[in-house]
């Protein structure tokens, strides 16, 4: 099994689960990983119903990662 | 309980001020703040009048929360008959205002006529003053207040800055400097009044029915439920955190809405706003302190927030922080709405680039875009025409079809076309365009339903228009992300009455109704319950959206479904049964 490398930005009240505020890396023993299960391995739970942006883009906690991505998890906001 | 049960009615023409109490009927219906406003403005204003004539009429409502420890309740509900839509109008505004009027023994002020030369209304220890303000008037709402300050210790203030005297139709009303009652212009009512402030100074308190247990709950909530995750990024961040979600989302209005993402959408986000932040600041008892105070070589405020990074940053090309911290700090003193601002000066900037008016403004120009606030509130040079917003400058010289508007008000920064909620959100709302009356981006875009579907569209919007006003109403912060159980919680303990969350729907739903029959008296419909053109033809030409568009019969298909949701006919009319069942 390899290891997958993830620049990671913890947004908000996310940051807590990192390393703080700003991007960190985020090592994980596997070839490929989900988005759920990225967010899982940090701690946040599933009911927080974080936004997650891989490489700029929204994707869903399904979609798989395959290392070297920069992703950012948002905490849902309300009022604009 | 939790009410004063007194309501202040100033008439400016007459100089006379009386007390009066608060309908309680009216009170339970519609609750305070919002609803409330509405509904004396309902009784009280004659369908048809000008939105500047002394007979238009300048409410000032708080909530039944407001003055008490209930978390994010600071706020005051501003409402009049919009001059910008001739829709009814409020508008809600933070700081520390709100407690105060409420401390010196009112519910709301209803200001009446007009005042022959400049005033400021002073309210304290049960008088009611006019004091001459001929030398604040020509000064900006920065200059005011200050001085103010300086002048009456312990009061708290609300201001018109250059661009409600001059009766701009995007003047806003501020508060604390950087608190603004921002939208329809709400400040140019202020200004046809000849009325430059408003000073409130308390003395008194709310009761509730039994306060210990009032206080250990609320306590206990402030802990468990505001300060917690659900919440926080409104602490750490505040709405800048949103040019990101935007930017991902292919949601951030740029170059007047001919993009919807923005190539420097780094150098206005979130982060970089942090690195010139220098302080947090909050409205009365609010432990979320979303304020963001900025301060760089060149100037500084409190903000930008999200609005104004969106409209006066990307979508007027701009990608230069110090700018638009410098732009938003010229609004706030010229007492300029920033949404109405940054979308007329895109407006204009596209009508250059399209060869049908040039302005001398271009996309991205730093120095240029500068002069706009100053000169639109003195309406000077250029902003004698750009003081006229969008919908009417579109009028004047063309552009209609990129003449982001509704019912006369500038599109707030979500595009539609990657949001199709938010195009109904817009065309229902009911003082034009605008994001709080329902904000369905959170569960489309940045959430998990579909944002390029009319399914579900409709219902959505409807749920959150009624919730917001009685959200609104009751006055909660829409930026505490409270349910309507809690809110129900809350309320009743503080009333001393049983207040379900069933009934706030009710209520929610109630207001709205008469909010849209106040626009129908003054011959709103379904002929105004759309979107600029741009919308439905124009594909967005890159990012997440790209090749979207809100095709119109995907949207008269929503619309359509809304009104038979809302039991309204197919014109848009609120029926008769629809009144009968809401006690109208
Ligand atoms: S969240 Fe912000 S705007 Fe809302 S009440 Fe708190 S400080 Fe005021």
């Amino acid at each position: 099994m390899g290891t997958l490398k993830i620049a990671l930005r913890l947004q908000g009240p996310f940051a807590k689960y990192g390393r703080g505020t700003g991007v960190f890396e985020w090592e994980m023993a596997a070839d490929r990983c989900t988005v759920e299960e990225l967010l899982a391995q940090i701690g946040i739970p599933a009911t927080a119903k974080a936004f997650v942006s891989v490489d700029g883009i929204k994707r869903d906690p399904d979609y798989i990662l395959q290392g070297g991505e920069r992703i950012v998890v948002f905490p849902p906001v309300t009022g604009g | 309980m939790a009410y004063t049960g007194r309501i202040l009615r100033v008439n400016l023409s007459s100089g006379k001020a009386q007390s009066e109490p608060l309908n309680e009927k009216w009170a339970r219906e519609y609750l305070g703040g919002k609803g409330l406003a509405i509904k004396y403005l309902y009784e009280e204003l004659k369908p048809g009048l000008d939105p500047l004539s002394a007979a238009n009429k300048l409410v000032l409502m708080t909530g039944p929360l407001t003055g008490t420890i209930v978390p994010a309740t600071g706020k005051l509900s501003v409402a009049a008959k919009s001059p910008a839509t001739g829709t009814i109008l409020d508008c809600s505004i933070g700081g520390h205002f709100a407690f105060e009027l409420k401390y010196a023994g009112y519910d709301a002020v209803i200001i009446e006529g007009k005042a022959k030369q400049p005033v400021i209304l002073s309210i304290a220890g049960g008088k009611v003053r006019l004091q001459d303000a001929v030398a604040c008037w020509g000064r900006g709402a920065h200059e005011t207040e200050l001085a103010l300050q300086e002048a009456m210790d312990g009061f708290k203030f609300l201001v018109i800055g250059q661009a409600g005297e001059h009766l701009v139709p995007m003047a806003c009303i501020s508060s604390e400097l950087y608190r603004q009652a921002g939208r329809g212009g709400i400040g140019a009512v202020m200004g046809s009044k000849n009325l430059k402030a408003v000073a409130v100074k308390g003395g008194g308190g709310v009761v509730v029915p039994d306060i210990r247990t009032f206080m250990a709950a609320i306590n206990k909530l402030r802990r468990e439920n505001t300060m917690s995750d659900a919440n926080m990024w409104v602490y750490t961040d505040g709405t800048p955190m949103i040019v990101e979600l935007t930017q991902t989302t292919g949601t951030l209005p740029t170059r007047n809405f001919q993009q919807a993402v923005f190539e420097d959408w780094e150098k206005i986000g979130s982060e970089a706003l942090k690195k010139v932040r220098a302080a947090k600041k909050a409205c009365f008892a609010c432990p979320l302190a979303c304020g963001n105070y900025s301060r760089t070589g060149r100037a500084a405020v409190e903000g930008p927030e999200y609005e104004t990074l969106a409209l006066c940053g990307a979508n007027c090309g701009i990608g230069d922080l110090e700018a638009v911290i410098e732009f938003n700090r010229l609004c706030d003193d010229c007492g300029l709405d920033t949404i109405s601002a940054g979308n007329t000066a895109a407006f204009a900037m596209e009508m250059a680039e399209k060869g049908i008016y040039d302005f001398g403004l271009r996309f991205g120009d730093v120095a240029g875009y500068l002069k706009v606030p100053a000169l639109i509130a003195r309406r000077e040079g250029i902003g004698a025409d750009l003081a006229l917003g969008v919908r009417a400058l579109a009028e004047k010289y063309g552009g209609k079809e990129f003449a982001m508007q509704v019912k006369g008000l500038e599109f707030p920064g979500y595009e539609p076309r990657g949001s199709w909620g938010m195009g109904l959100a817009y065309a229902t709302a009911d003082r034009g365009a605008c994001h709080m009356r329902a904000w369905p981006i959170a569960v489309e875009a940045f959430g998990e339903m579909d944002p390029f579907t009319a399914e579900g569209k409709a219902g959505l919007v409807k749920e959150m228009q009624d919730d917001n006003a009685a959200k609104f109403s009751a006055i909660f912060c829409d930026f505490w992300a409270v349910d309507g159980e809690t809110q129900a919680r809350i309320l009743s303990a503080a009333l001393g009455r049983e207040v379900t969350a069933a009934e706030l729907k009710k209520i929610g739903e109630r207001i709205y109704n008469l909010a849209r029959l106040f626009n129908q008296r003054e011959g709103f419909g379904i002929k105004d319950d759309t979107l600029p053109a741009r919308i439905f033809n124009e594909k967005l030409p890159g990012g997440p959206s790209e090749g979207r568009l809100l095709p119109r019969e995907e949207f008269v298909k929503i619309l359509a479904e809304y009104y038979t949701l809302r039991g309204w006919d197919e014109g848009g009319r609120v029926t008769g049964a629809k009144i009968k069942e809401l006690g109208l």
